[in-house]
Order: C-alpha cells, then structure tokens, then sequence
C-alpha cells in the first residue's frame, strides 16, 4: 500500500517526463524505421539505418562523420581535462585563489555556447578581428595569411570553442572536491615528503579523478551530440553527426527524415555505450 | 646542547601580530608541549617549524642547519594535524606507507614497516581496511604511525586528540607517551589542554597572544608559575598583591614571612594548598563562600576575604555551604613570588 501511494505520488512527475520525452522518443524511433504517416507510409523497417550505416553515399558520410565526431569530442574533452588538470595542480595549495576561480568560472559558464562561438568566429577568423590587428600593425601582408583557425577541416574551431567552454566547467566540478579537505590532504603529503610532482600524482590526481572523469563524461556525451558551435564554426565537409542529422531531417526530401532520426538515434546509442563503459570501469575500479 | 633551535621567530598576517621573538630550544629526544589559549601563536609555530608557513623574522635550526630556506618536503620534520586527514582513496596500509613511497623505498620494506607500525599502534589487521571503516581514535593512531613510519627527525603534533571523546583520549595520549618512551623522537605538542600537557611533556612553554610568557618542566609550570600570565592560565587559588620589607610580604590579605625574591610585589598560592578552618595554622583570615562545584575527587569552592576573590580545592565529600563564613590559611612553604 505504502508502495502503491508512493507511485502515486510521484505520478504527476512521471506522466509529464514519459508523456514528453518517452513519447518524443518513441516518435522519434518510429520515424526512424520508417512509420511517416504524413508521407501515408505505415511500414516499420531497418531501411533508414540500413542507408546510414552501409548506403553508397549516405554511408560513407556518416561513418567520415562519425570519425570526426569521435576526433572532435575527444580532443575538446582531453584538452578541457588536461588545462583543467593543470590549472588546479597550480592552485591547489593555494586556497585563496580558488573563490575567485570560480567567480570567473562561474560567468563565463552563463555565455551560451552559440554567443561564445559567434565571438571566437569575430576574433579568430581570418576576416576576424585579430587577423585585421595584424594586418594593421604589419605583422601579416594580407589579413587572409592569419591561420585558419575556425571552419577548418580539422575541426580546430569547434575544438577551440568547447575547450574553452568547458575548462570552466571542470574547473567547477573540480574546485567543488578539493574544496573541502583537498588543501589539507596536499599538506599533509607535503609533510610526509611528497615533492611537487608526487602530491600532483599520488595526492590530487586521486582526489580529481572521480569528479573529473565523471565530467569528463558529460563533456564527452554534449559534444559528440551537440549542433550549434560546429555548425557555426565548424566546415560542411567534414561534419560531425549532430549537423548531419539535422541536414537529413530538414532535407526537402521528407523521405531522409528517417535517416536524420537513425542517424540521431545512433549518436544516443554510441554516447549509452560511452556511459555504460564508463560505469563498468567504475564498478570494477570500486570492487574490493 | 640544542638540536632544535628557534631564534627571535616572528610572524603576522594582516598587520596583526601572532608571534612576538619566540625563542625555543629542544634537546634531541625531548617531548615539549606549546601550551596556550585559542589564537596564541601556537600551532603557528608548528607550520612554521614544518615549512608550511614562513616566518616574518627569526631563525630555525635543526642539527645546526638553518631550516628556513629548506622546502617543506625536505626537511624531515612531519606534523600531524588535528585532524587525522587519512587519504580517503587509499587503505590504512597505503596510508602508512604513503611517506616511504614518496621516498621511494622498495615496496618489500615498506609493507615491514607498515606491519611493524600497525603493531606498534595496536592496529593489526587493519591494513586493508578504508580510511572511512575506522572510528576517529584508529584514524588517529594511522595517522601518528604515517607520521612515524618516515621516521622524522622531529615530530610535530598540532592537538591531535582534541576532536576524541575523553576516554580515546586518555587512551591515545598513553600510545603517544609510550611511542615517545620507546622511539626517543624530538617532539612537540600543540594543546589548550593543561592536563594534557602535564600528561604527556616533561617541558612545557606557554604562549600567550603571540609571546612566550613560561618556559619550564611541566610540573613546575604548574605548582609555581613563574608570572601572573602563567599563574592565570594554569590557575592559582589567589594571585595575593603587596609590598615586601626585608623578608615580610605585607598584603590586604595579611602578612607572610619567607625567603622572597627582592622587588616581589605578589605571591600567589595552588587552590589545593590553600587550608580552610585549620585551627593549628595561625594567622588566618575570614573569607565567605560564594559558590562551591563537585570536581570528582574534590570541592572547589569560590570566596570572598578582604575585597579578593579566591578559589580553594579541598578534599572530602562532604560540602561546605554557600554563604558560610571560613577561616582561610595560606601555608607560607606554599607560596611563590610572581615576576609581576
């Protein structure tokens, strides 16, 4: 009975989270296999992902798509953790600084992640405000010599832009564990006659790990399915996956909205498998 | 000859002053407590003497080598804190072995070692368990044997009991009296707690708001404090003012005869010497009980004579009532002159 009133009550919580998200997904997986109503097709079948995964042309974009998406995410998540990493080994001891790290910290995660890439697009294009200081200082012949630094095909824009959005966010995370014992621990270790580099290793590094792993993770999961910055700042060719969905899903074709859901669905499922490798690891490194 | 040295160490943070010229020596293998109210300099000493802090002035030696351009991690000194700041992603073994690893010591030695010092704390056992699956005194003795397993050359207890119950206390304070008997470590004690002092130290300095006001044998600063600072801080039964002439000490509080320094200007007594309706000592004086509280072996009683307030412990279990009119006796063979 306690059991029963309990379902009860969180009802009302449950029915909006499963009425919304729970029914937009199941839409979305529907639309995937094929079940377009408005297009009068009311077949389910694996044709979509059949398309994406091994289709003459849709197949070698998602699969060219999918590597530069790994690579970007990957890059932008081990480049926030190691400047992360490094600016809290630089400050660790100091615990007077950390408040005003995460002051900035804090305002800079307020920018949205599309006005931040608008403002690197300002700054670091070749026709941005940099390139232009150059050329007018006489540093560079024409502003066009400045370095390709954003719609590359390297995807060093769209890198560029997450690692700076998301050291913050780390740092947050990471000030959050030290804060509490995390200078004490250092003496400590100091005491017993750990140098720099070993309380660094032996000291922080296992106090940082889990917060910022953890992290680390959901920085992982937002790149690799985000849109906006590498569709600001990102090139056509190659794409990351999220832009490609979105392309297949706004297609005038209505039919390739079905492969714009695959595509997507695809993406939660690499990003699951992500998190659930992360969670074995966890569990195993938890094990007596 | 001194092994530990501290020559003029002054210190402050924000214009405010926390030490004032302290001078210290210790013999090798001598146990000192730093004795002192919240907020008088000591465990800044202890940081100091560490390399956790610098000092504003003043010098440290150590063996005769000047510590203060010496980095933390390198000058065998360990300090233990109040908290026991056991690393909480390691075991109770790992933590022992935490100083001989950063020394790099072969993995072999250190697990001796550590079962070596589990034994000494009375913890064997324990090595695999976690920081969070013992109770505070078991982290408190890991953390005195991660602070011995480096055999430092001084060790440095910044009131490592404080946050125990009384009882893990008492026991604790026996484990660190026995490792001291045993090791022979240079070491010093940071305590508010006169007993714990007196338990633990055969040397005991005083600090009072940034200055050493005693520096004497524990049981010394106790029975016969050498100045008011001091005399009010281990509490005395009465601080008595007066005037010396020749070998008499004429005060409100009557006149006492004894082989008093010259310039003396007051004496003050133990509230356990002081004598209550003892008909056989003469002169006494009349003093009116104000308030009396049960302190488990004895009574201490708080009374008025003349315009002083003066506390007197007295044994037995029967009470005096408040409001009673005594006579008090102050022993002359008991009473010390105060530099000030």
């Amino acid at each position: 009975m306690a059991k029963l009133r309990r379902w009860l009550g969180l009802a009302p919580a449950s029915i909006i989270i499963i009425g919304l998200f729970g029914g937009s997904l199941g839409y979305g997986i529907a639309q995937s296999l094929g079940w377009l109503p408005f297009l009068g097709q009311r077949q389910l079948s694996l044709a979509a992902y059949r398309n994406v995964l091994a289709g003459e042309q849709l197949g070698s974009q998602w699969w060219q798509a999918l590597l530069f998406s790994l690579w970007v995410s990957l890059a932008a998540t081990l480049g926030s953790a190691l400047i992360c990493l490094g600016l809290l080994s630089s400050i660790a001891e100091r615990q007077q600084q950390y408040r005003g790290l995460s002051t900035i910290s804090n305002l800079h995660l307020a920018i949205p992640h599309s006005v931040w890439a608008m403002a690197l697009l300002l700054v670091l294009s070749q026709s941005g405000i940099f390139a232009r200081l150059g050329f007018a200082l006489g540093w560079l012949d024409q502003p066009s010599d400045f370095p390709v630094l954003v719609r590359d095909r390297w995807g060093s824009g769209i890198i560029l832009a997450y690692i700076t959005k998301e050291v913050p966010f780390l740092l947050l995370l990471g000030l959050a564990s030290l804060h509490q014992q995390g200078r004490d621990y250092l003496l400590v270790a100091q005491s017993l006659g750990a140098n720099r580099w070993q309380r660094v290793r032996l000291v922080l590094w296992p106090l940082l790990a889990p917060s910022l792993i953890g992290g680390s993770l959901l920085v992982f999961s937002f790149i690799f399915g985000a849109y906006e910055v590498p569709a600001l700042v990102g090139v056509r060719y190659p794409e990351m996956l999220a832009t490609m969905a979105l392309e297949l899903f706004l297609n005038p074709d209505l039919q390739a909205r079905a492969e714009g859901m695959a595509v997507s669905l695809l993406m939660s499922l690499i990003i699951l498998a992500v998190i659930g490798l992360a969670w074995r690891w966890r569990r195993a490194e938890h094990q007596p | 000859m001194s092994y530990l040295q501290l020559d003029q160490l002054t210190k402050s943070y924000a214009k405010q002053t926390i030490l004032q010229n302290i001078n210290l020596k210790l013999k090798q293998g001598e146990f000192l407590a730093l004795l002192g109210p919240s907020g008088s300099g000591k465990s800044t000493i202890l940081k100091i003497l560490a390399g956790i802090e610098a000092p504003d002035a003043g010098e440290i030696r150590l063996a005769k080598r000047l510590l203060n351009p010496v980095a933390a991690h390198q000058r065998e000194i360990v300090l233990l804190f109040q908290q026991p700041y056991l690393f909480p992603f390691l075991s109770v073994a790992e933590n022992i072995g935490f100083g001989l690893k950063a020394r790099k010591v072969a993995k072999k030695l250190i697990d001796q070692k550590v079962a070596e010092l589990l034994d000494l704390v009375e913890l064997s056992g324990m090595q695999q368990r976690k920081p969070q699956q013992l109770s505070g005194g078991q982290q408190q003795r890991v953390a005195l044997a991660r602070a011995l397993a480096v055999q430092p050359k001084v060790l440095l207890l910044d009131e490592p009991l404080s946050s125990l119950d009384p009882e893990i206390r008492v026991s604790l304070q026996g484990v660190i009296a026995r490792l001291h008997r045993e090791l022979q470590m240079t070491t010093i004690i940071v305590t508010h707690d006169l007993s714990e002092a007196l338990a633990l130290a055969e040397r005991t300095a005083l600090l009072i708001n940034g200055s050493l006001v005693a520096d004497l044998p524990s049981i010394e600063l106790f029975e016969r404090p050498p100045n008011r600072a001091a005399a009010q801080f281990v509490g005395v039964g009465a601080i008595i003012a007066g005037q010396l002439q020749g070998t008499t000490f004429n005060s409100q509080l009557g006149q006492f005869n004894g082989n008093f320094a010259p310039n003396t200007v007051s004496l003050a007594i133990r509230p356990e010497h002081i004598q209550i309706n003892n008909p056989a000592s003469q002169p006494s004086i009349a003093a009116q009980i104000l308030e009396r509280r049960y302190l488990g072996e004895r009574w201490e009683y708080r009374l008025q004579a003349a315009e002083q307030v003066i506390t007197v412990r007295e044994a037995g279990q029967t009470p005096r009532e408040i409001g009673q009119t005594v006579d008090l006796h102050f022993p002359p063979q008991q009473l010390f002159a105060l530099a000030d």
